[in-house]
């Protein structure tokens, strides 16, 4: 057994090695007997209520990142060479260009942001990219950073259209449509570049405050619906440093597993239903609309060449069962980590025309249920949107790798893509489809079960 | 809901339950005095027979019951911790010298130096972490019964032993890299 050598010290340092050592007579059968008197309500509900289940998956701790994305008007070319030079046009994971990371640079030699990053999904590099440190309730070895998000869509791929930015003066950051609503933890986080050349700057979820050293903060843009910033005219460089004040969005279960009246929605009342403890339903206050302009969160094709009907069916099959928002996005979580799907870096990157279609539906087709974050976080945001979900891809990074107290170093093997669809209990929440074969990401459906304490798989199948 | 009505027939899920508790207790109680202080303790290991005297038709026979137990002894913590709002500090109390939490159980456990590295290392892994490691070297579970307690699949917690194992010994280098620079005058 590998790493036999810290199993043993492990054991050796078990606090109480022999349980005969105890002294049998300070826990008797009397003890449980006086608590039972008290209890007779239904198992589920009593014991939620006493023990107010599911605050947030706080230990736990993913992202939950909000969103990213693109400086509007002066795009940039960073050529091979290092030098910078202007470009117009939109902004776009356009999978045709060749790009490839030299000894200089790492990310985007042109200014698309998904062609950089589109190496990195199947890269087995260990080139760092940056490093975080984090002061705060939650483990850096668990976060997620996020880059920039897609909102678009267009029947080939997803894309960031150049939305609203302001400078660090324009506030709120995030436009209260897009604003995250549920708890959160306040974390400070210290990032310092080391080989990433992009304008976007790796941060998790949404940054309330700026801090550097280094006189950037003229040149920072912020994206007004998700908060991300970037560089305007410039990328980032080795050895550049700031730091984030950010909110890392909980998820509150008690709400989740509910609907607006506060009622458990059907997969959660089946789980009660079975003896699971679930979570005191609470209602909220009232459930969030969607954000305006519906065409960039859940547009796709008028045609059919992305066979929408088929796709559509495929979404309803695979969530049958599910009730809420949040149930059917679980249910497609769970359903991409099934043995249904493989993961694998050696398949053509990208999902183009018909591409989503042929990937999920075609058993014959080469690609079928096989690829990388790429493919499955565009694969997951299409179903989504077949079933009226808003849907947007976010690139970023996978957690990293803990070097220090608190410090993680993120590689250029982590970088990643998932999902966040339109929940109306919070806004916008992360999911993750990907099964990656490295084990250092962690679903939403998994964390919420973790949270729960039951296996919530068995629930999350038609 | 199929829990409205008490479970089973009263008399023989009392019957049952004594004998559950008169096989399991002590694994119950040494598996939350490992995780918690001892008042906290107690009070996790009898909500434990609570819960197994409600949900007693649930609970699978023989050898699997430990491992069901067990399952809920981690909620039950968890629900008694996030009561005081920060689970992971059950861990570092765990971890630290000076905190009552493990000083105080019974057995007045005389830590050696290299017992306390071990934990403080373990006190910087996710808690999901720690949890395989301490139910794998200290209720020693197999593959099978921590994928039980923790309600996984047997590969998905063979995968997350594998790579707590990792970080753990990473954190263990550090620390002794971190020794051995203090000893020799440091850095």
């Amino acid at each position: 057994m590998r790493n036999s050598n810290s199993h043993e010290l492990l054991a050796q340092a078990n606090p109480i090695p022999d349980v005969n050592q105890l002294d049998t007579e300070a826990f008797s059968i009397d003890d449980v007997m006086d608590r039972l008197e008290e209890a007779v309500t239904p198992v589920g509900r009593r014991w939620a209520m006493r023990h107010g289940w599911g605050r947030a998956l706080a230990a736990v701790g993913t992202t939950f990142a909000l969103v990213i994305a693109i400086g509007a008007a002066a795009t940039l070319v960073l050529r091979a060479d290092g030098s910078i030079s202007g470009s117009g046009g939109t902004v776009c994971l356009d999978s045709q260009t060749e790009t490839r990371i030299g000894s200089d640079f790492y990310g985007s030699p042109s200014y698309n942001p998904f062609i950089g990053i589109q190496q990195s999904l199947v890269s087995n590099s260990d080139e760092p990219v940056f490093s975080a440190h984090v002061t705060g309730d939650l483990p850096a070895a668990d976060m997620y950073f996020r880059l920039l998000t897609l909102e678009t869509y267009d029947g080939n791929q997803f894309y960031a259209s150049p939305p609203a930015t302001g400078s660090l003066d324009d506030r709120p950051w995030v436009d209260p449509c897009h604003q995250w609503n549920g708890p959160a933890i306040p974390v400070t986080i210290d990032v310092e570049i080391d080989r990433l050349r992009m304008s976007w700057l790796p941060a998790p979820a949404t940054p309330t405050i700026w801090r550097s050293t280094q006189e950037l903060g003229d040149r920072v843009r912020v994206r007004h619906v998700d908060g991300a910033l970037s560089l305007d005219g410039a990328v980032s460089y080795s050895g550049m440093q700031y730091s984030l004040d950010v909110e890392i969005p909980q998820v509150d279960l008690n709400t989740l597993v509910a609907d607006a009246d506060g009622v458990l929605t059907a997969t959660f009342a089946t789980a009660a239903a079975n003896g699971e403890i679930v979570p005191n339903p609470q209602p909220v206050e009232s459930f969030r609309a969607a954000p305006p302009d519906p065409e960039r969160h859940v547009g796709l094709p008028a045609d059919d060449s992305l066979r929408t009907g088929d796709l559509r069916s495929l979404a309803g099959a695979v969530t049958a069962g599910a009730e809420s928002v949040f149930e059917r996005g679980l249910y497609l979580e769970a359903w991409f980590h099934s043995n249904a799907f493989r993961y694998s870096v050696d398949v053509e990157p990208g999902l183009e025309g018909n591409g989503v279609a042929a990937w999920l539906l075609d058993s014959e087709s080469p690609i079928y249920r096989t690829g990388n974050a790429e493919h499955y976080a565009t694969a997951m945001a299409v179903l989504a949107r077949t079933l009226d979900i808003p849907s947007r891809v976010v690139l970023g990074f996978a957690p990293g790798e803990p070097t220090d107290g608190g410090t993680v170093v993120l590689r250029d093997r982590d970088a990643h893509a998932w999902v966040e669809l339109w929940v109306p209990q919070h806004g916008w929440v992360a999911f993750d489809p990907t099964p990656r074969a490295d084990g250092d990401t962690t679903p939403t459906f998994e964390l919420v079960a973790e949270q729960l304490g039951f296996d919530l798989v068995p629930y999350l199948v038609p | 809901m199929g829990t409205m009505e008490e479970p089973g027939d009263h008399a023989h899920s009392d019957l049952r339950l004594r004998r559950l508790f008169e096989t399991h207790r002590l694994a119950v109680l040494a598996y939350c005095m490992r995780r918690a202080a001892r008042w906290d303790a107690h009070d996790a290991a009898a909500e434990v027979f609570v819960v197994a005297w409600r949900r007693i038709d649930d609970i699978p026979d023989g050898d699997a019951a430990l491992p069901w137990l067990y399952g809920v002894a981690r909620r039950v913590l968890a629900n008694i911790h996030r009561s005081e709002r920060r689970r992971h500090r059950l861990y570092n109390r765990l971890a630290s010298k000076t905190d009552a939490g493990v000083e105080q159980t019974e057995l007045q456990v005389v830590r050696r130096a290299e017992d306390q590295r071990v934990l403080d290392a373990a006190s910087q892994l996710p808690e999901a972490d720690r949890e395989v490691l301490f139910l794998s070297a200290w209720e020693g579970l197999s593959h099978r019964e921590v994928a039980e307690v923790l309600g996984m699949s047997e590969t998905a917690s063979r995968k997350r032993l594998e790579r707590a194992r990792r970080r753990l010994e990473k954190e263990l280098n550090r620390t002794v890299q971190g020794a051995r620079a203090a000893e020799s005058g440091g850095l």
